[in-house]
């Protein structure tokens, strides 16, 4: 368990390692010249002489990396200025510490997706074994059509809809936007509300007809008749044999969802106003901001790699034959 | 010689007779036998039609006694051995016919009623234990999870009692092993468990599909003295399903013979191996080799394969591959299905229209 655990960190690490250098080159070895974009409008060649000595901009290549790495894992000097890590340079638009915009705006990402993973996994989940349960009867021809009406929704229109009729019209629920959870929970939970609710809909849908046709296939397991060839009830046929060859299933589709959930992130913030990760990285690359590009990459492989070693864990978990 | 005999459950079949000689206490037992098929018929609808996986099948069970089920691959056993306990998925399978059981008749039972009966009166022993247990959970859950439910016991009496169960079917260090997942346990051992397993509810019959087709020679010898101890030991009924002659000859007391989805012989295993009276019984035993026979003799298999179920042939199903047929007058065996009927002595049936006896008896073809 230990070394399992060990190994898949050095993994992520490696992972992570690959994804900056990919990153790093991309960006600073393109013709764009940083020092200029950070120089501004009114630059001297000696100003854009000094900010590219500032930046490390006038060492070679594997030492700016070198310089980068360490200013994440030990902090580094820009000039003067000591900057601690995990250092990820500071933005060209504002100045701004990037490692500190990015500890500002990844608790809004990260309360989106996980509130609407528990939303999506309950729901979705839930309403799929009832539909498998109930195969061929009325309960899941209506999940079945509620689901495909879900499943063809897009975020942006639904979340339009719905927050103008809940919110401006009925006044339902409130206004979305995001509060931090440690200064007003209650707010931070009631701004959350819509977005989850819209992104539940929107994938909860496919998670119920997923789920469905997961726990079918799980019925025709041979040591599903073995339960049911020793007596037990249909409940417990089901749900504690049937369920977890179809849990893996599920599983496996959730790791994979995680990553498209952060690709959709952007429409989800636009769309409810939330000042999120997914809205710094169009901000920043629309403004050529490259530290902040780099920083918002990072960190979203960064979760990505986190939650499929999470997702790996549960696997172990639930399958004892998955040795670790 | 006492054996289970076709129908024998109808007191106006009475004339039939009964050999009241065996070893079973009782004469009421022998009257009645534990378990009555009659006319079972099993349809699959299929996108390409009905396959009659079963189709008019009758035989009879008794306690303390073991019927092997014997047919090629798609004969429709598996098929007979899940309808007994209604396990067939209702939404695919249409069953029709009788299962009586202890004079109640399961094929009229809902999944409900059936409950009652499956694990505890009627226990299952499947061909390849590594699929038919669960991977996800320990052994001990699987064999205390119906039996707590059933009796209420706790769960240390419950793991007390699948301890003695893997003892008794003789996987050693069973304390240790309750804990362990299939994954860790060896073919036989498996198949060890899914016995033990079958036992917890001490049934009065166990209907045992093909439990040694998936172990080599040795293991599965000790399967079979295990299941024939434990048969006589606890005066079970053992429905034992194989297409293994081998396993015939050592373990049954009766036979039954089955050819797409009905029977075509039935009687005392050493009387049918001996002198098998239907060609398809005939050729099954030609086709495997035997223990004191020549071992270079040539095996012959039966010609051609077995027939399609969604269009079985017309007359005797065995028809286009019967090598007898024309010592039949006429076209008889295409177009006039046999009647499964006793021969002289109500024990042994058969289906074929060949005079009885016609068959000459195959030299050394008992096997072991
Ligand atoms: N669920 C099903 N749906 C459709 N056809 C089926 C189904 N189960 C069995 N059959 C068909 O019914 C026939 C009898 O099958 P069965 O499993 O009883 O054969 P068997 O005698 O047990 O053969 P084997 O020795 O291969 O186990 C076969 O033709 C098979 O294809
Ligand atoms: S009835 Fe005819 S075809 Fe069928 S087994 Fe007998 S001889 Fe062969
Ligand atoms: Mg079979």
């Amino acid at each position: 368990m230990f070394g399992y655990i060990l190994r898949r960190g050095l993994g992520a690490v490696l992972i992570l390692l690959v994804v900056s250098a990919v990153t790093f080159l991309l960006f600073y070895a393109l013709p764009a010249d940083p020092a200029r974009l950070s120089c501004g409008k009114t630059c001297t060649p000696q100003s854009l002489a000094q900010i590219r000595h500032s930046m490390g901009l006038d060492r070679p290549l594997p030492v700016q990396y070198w310089q980068f790495l360490h200013g994440v894992f030990a902090g580094r000097h820009f000039d003067t200025v000591w900057c601690a890590a995990p250092c990820l340079g500071y933005s060209f638009v504002n100045q701004q510490s990037v490692s500190s915009t990015l500890a500002d705006r990844f608790p809004a990402t990260l309360s989106l997706a996980a509130g609407a993973s528990v939303l999506i996994l309950t729901v979705g989940v839930g309403f799929g074994i009832l539909a498998a349960l109930r195969r061929g009867r009325a309960l899941d021809k209506q999940l079945t059509a509620v689901a495909l009406v879900g499943a063809s929704m897009q975020v942006y229109f639904l979340g339009i809809v719905a927050r103008y009729l809940l919110v401006d019209q009925l006044d339902l629920l409130p206004q979305p936007g995001y509060t931090g959870i440690t200064s007003d929970p209650g707010k931070w939970f009631g701004g959350m509300l819509l977005p989850w609710i819209t992104l539940a809909v929107v994938s909860a849908a496919t998670y119920v007809r997923f789920t469905r046709s997961a726990m079918i296939e799980a019925e025709s397991q041979e040591y599903v008749r073995t339960a049911r060839a020793q007596g037990l009830p249909p409940r417990v046929v089901h749900l504690r044999y049937a369920w977890r060859a179809a849990l893996t299933l599920v599983l496996t589709q959730f790791g994979l969802d995680l990553g498209v959930f952060l690709g959709s992130a952007v429409i989800t913030e636009t769309t409810f106003n939330i000042h999120g990760i997914a809205q710094l990285a169009v901000t920043s690359v629309t403004n050529l901001d490259l530290p902040m590009i780099t920083g918002t990459v990072l960190v979203a492989a960064t979760f990505i790699v986190v939650c499929n070693t999470a997702v790996d864990f549960c696997y172990a978990l639930i399958d004892p034959r998955v040795r670790l | 010689m006492v054996t289970s005999v076709y129908d024998g459950y109808d007191s106006d079949n009475s004339d039939n007779g009964y050999d009241n000689t065996g070893s079973h206490e009782g004469e009421e037992a022998t009257v009645r036998p534990l378990l009555a098929v009659e006319d079972l018929a099993v349809r699959f609808d299929t996108e390409g039609g009905t396959v009659q996986a079963v189709n008019g099948l009758s035989f009879s069970l008794r306690r303390g006694r073991t019927l092997a089920v014997v047919g090629e691959s798609g004969s429709g056993k598996s098929a007979t051995g899940l309808a007994i306990l209604g396990l067939h998925d209702r939404r695919r399978a249409r069953i029709s016919g009788r299962v009586e059981f202890d004079g109640v008749d399961l094929a009229g039972l809902q999944e409900r009623g059936l409950a009652a009966y499956r694990g505890s009166r009627i226990a299952m022993v499947f061909q390849d234990a590594l699929t038919a247990l669960s991977p996800y959970h320990t052994i001990e859950r699987q064999l205390t999870d119906a039996y707590r439910r059933r009796t209420g016991a706790s769960r240390r009496a419950a793991r007390t009692r699948a301890v003695e169960m893997l003892a008794r079917v003789g996987i050693p260090d069973p304390v240790r092993r309750v804990a362990e997942y299939p994954h860790e346990f060896s073919g036989g051992m498996r198949q060890r468990v899914m016995i033990a397993m079958a036992l917890m509810g001490e049934p009065d019959l166990v209907i045992a599909d093909e439990p040694t087709t998936a172990l080599d020679v040795t293991v599965q010898a000790q399967i079979l003295d295990l299941l024939a101890g434990l048969q006589a030991e606890s005066d079970l009924a053992l429905l034992l399903i194989t297409h293994d002659l081998g396993v015939v000859s050592g373990v049954a007391h009766d036979m039954l013979v089955m050819y797409a989805g009905r029977g075509v012989e039935q009687g005392p295993a050493a009387e049918v191996l001996a002198a098998p009276e239907h060609p398809y019984t005939r050729g099954l035993l030609r086709s495997v080799p035997t223990l004191h026979g020549d071992p270079d003799a040539d095996l012959t298999p039966i010609a051609g394969s077995p027939p399609d179920l969604l269009d079985p042939p017309p007359g005797c199903a065995f028809h286009p591959r019967c090598d007898q047929r024309e010592r039949v007058g006429g076209d008889r065996c295409a177009t006039e299905v046999p009647a499964f009927v006793p021969l002289g002595d109500p024990e042994r049936m058969r289906a074929c229209h060949l005079p009885s006896g016609a068959l000459e008896a195959l030299e050394g073809s008992v096997i072991r």
